[in-house]
C-alpha cells in the first residue's frame, strides 16, 4: 500500500468515525421507565388470554429513536375457520367473550391500506387486572375465490387475533361498554346497515398514538 | 492437596460459569423432538430486546388437523414434553397444542404444535383440495430470562408442570360446528424477548 492509499485509507475511516459519533450524539438514549412492572402484568395478562392464544408477542416499551414515545404491549396470534364471514366473526366474539372481552366496534374494509385483504374488523375491550383497558380486534381474511358473493360463502377462512395493552405513560382510557355492539347489519356482511359502528378512535388511543386524547 | 484444590476450584469455576446462548442452542439440538429440526438464534434486535434460541420443524400429512396434531403431540409427550394449553374450532379447522419442558437446568421452553389445512398457495382450504401442515415451534428462554423470569410464561415461570391439561376436546372429540374450544392456559414464548423491566 503506498503513503498516499494508507492517507486515503485512514481519512475515509476517521469520516465514517466521526458521523458515527455524530449519529449516535443524535438518538434519545433510552428511557429508564421504557417498561415497568405494569408494562409487564398487561403483557402477561395478553399472554394467558386462552381466546387471543398469542404466538406473538411484545411489551410495552419505547419506541427506539423518538423522543419519549412507546409502543403498547401487543399479542397477536392467527387461526383457521370454517364459515361465512359472519359466522366466523360470530363464533369468535362469542369466545372471547367467555374471556371478558366487549365487542366495542366494527367497520367494513374499504380495501385500501391496512384494509386490504381484510373486509371486517370487529374491535373488542377487555379490562385487564389492574383496571386499564386492552383493545382486541378480530379480522377476517378476504376470500380469495374472487365471487362476489364469497363473504356469505361457507370456506375455511383465515383469522387474525390481535390485542394491545396501553403502555403505563398513557393515561388515555377506553371505555367498556355495557352491552356489546352488533355488528351484523354491516354492509360488508350482507345487511343495511352501513359501513361501520361504533367509536373509530379505540385502537389509536389504546396505541398512543392519539396524543390529543391524553 | 495441590491437586485436590485445583479439582474444588474448576467445579466452582464450571458452577459459576454464566449460562450462554450456545449452552441454550445446544441443548435444544440434543432434544428427542421434533424430528429434523432446525435450531437457530437470531441477532438481539437491541433496545433491550434479545433473541431466543428456536427450533422449528414441519412437515405435511392427508389427515385432518387433529388427527395430525395429535400424533406429533403424541411424539412430543414421549419425548417428555409437557402439554399445557389446546385450542380447536371445526373438525377441518386449525388446532394448536402447547407444550413446556426444561431444556437445560433452569431454562424451560415452550412448544407451539399447530395444524392446519392449506392448498398448494398456503391459504385456508378444504382437506379435499389441500392438506395439513403441521408446524412445530420451539423456543427456549434466553440467559436474560433465567435470570429474571418476568416474561416467560405463567405454566413455566415457577417450573415445569407435571400434570398435563387434558386434550381430548380438541384430539379425540374435536366440536363438529365452529365453535371455538380450548383447555388450560396459553404458553408460547414469543422468539423475542425484552426488554425487561427495571
Amino acid at each position: 500500500m503506498t503513503g498516499r492509499t494508507a492517507r486515503g485509507a485512514l481519512a475515509g475511516v476517521s469520516a465514517v468515525a466521526v458521523a458515527a459519533c455524530a449519529l449516535a450524539a443524535c438518538t434519545p438514549p433510552v428511557p429508564e421507565d421504557q417498561t415497568t412492572r405494569v408494562d409487564v402484568e398487561r403483557f402477561q395478562d395478553l399472554a394467558a388470554d386462552p381466546w387471543l392464544a398469542a404466538t406473538a408477542l411484545t411489551v410495552g416499551r419505547y419506541a427506539f429513536g423518538t423522543d419519549r414515545q412507546f409502543e403498547p404491549g401487543a399479542a397477536r396470534g392467527t387461526r383457521t375457520a370454517t364459515g361465512t364471514v359472519g359466522q366466523v366473526l360470530t363464533a369468535q366474539t362469542s369466545a372471547a367473550a367467555r374471556e371478558g372481552w366487549v365487542v366495542a366496534a366494527a367497520r367494513c374494509g374499504d380495501g385500501s391500506g391496512t384494509d386490504s385483504g381484510w373486509p371486517v374488523t370487529v374491535e373488542l375491550v377487555r379490562v385487564l387486572a389492574d383496571g386499564a383497558a386492552a383493545v382486541g380486534e378480530v379480522r377476517v381474511e378476504q376470500d380469495q375465490s374472487g365471487v362476489e358473493d364469497g363473504a356469505t360463502r361457507v370456506l375455511p377462512r383465515r383469522v387474525l387475533v390481535a390485542a394491545y395493552a396501553p403502555h403505563h405513560t398513557n393515561r388515555a382510557r377506553v371505555e367498556v361498554p355495557d352491552e356489546p355492539v352488533a355488528f351484523d347489519a354491516l354492509a360488508c356482511l350482507g345487511g343495511a346497515g352501513g359501513a361501520s359502528v361504533g367509536p373509530t378512535d379505540l385502537l389509536p388511543t389504546v396505541q398512543g398514538a392519539d396524543e390529543a386524547a391524553r | 492437596m495441590g491437586l485436590v484444590v485445583g479439582l474444588v476450584l474448576a467445579a466452582v469455576g464450571g458452577c459459576a460459569r454464566d449460562l450462554s446462548r450456545d449452552d441454550v442452542l445446544d441443548a435444544l439440538r440434543a432434544q428427542g423432538w421434533p424430528a429434523d429440526a432446525s435450531v437457530e438464534s437470531d441477532d438481539d434486535p437491541g433496545g433491550g430486546r434479545y433473541a431466543r434460541p428456536r427450533a422449528s420443524a414441519r412437515s405435511d400429512s392427508p389427515h385432518e388437523p387433529w388427527r395430525a396434531v395429535g400424533a406429533e403431540v403424541g411424539r412430543a409427550v414421549a419425548a417428555g414434553w409437557v402439554p399445557v394449553y389446546a385450542q380447536c374450532a371445526g373438525r377441518q379447522d386449525s388446532v394448536r397444542v402447547d407444550l413446556v419442558r426444561e431444556v437445560h437446568e433452569g431454562v424451560p421452553a415452550t412448544a407451539t404444535v399447530t395444524g392446519e389445512v392449506v392448498d398448494e398457495l398456503g391459504l385456508p382450504a378444504r382437506l379435499s383440495d389441500g392438506s395439513t401442515v403441521v408446524s412445530v415451534e420451539v423456543v427456549a428462554a434466553a440467559p436474560q430470562d433465567v435470570s429474571d423470569r418476568a416474561l416467560l410464561p405463567a405454566a413455566v415461570r415457577a417450573g415445569v408442570p407435571d400434570e398435563p391439561v387434558d386434550l381430548a376436546g380438541c384430539l379425540t372429540d374435536p366440536p363438529a360446528g365452529g365453535a371455538l374450544r380450548w383447555a388450560g392456559t396459553p404458553a408460547a414464548l414469543p422468539a423475542v424477548g425484552g426488554p425487561l423491566p427495571r
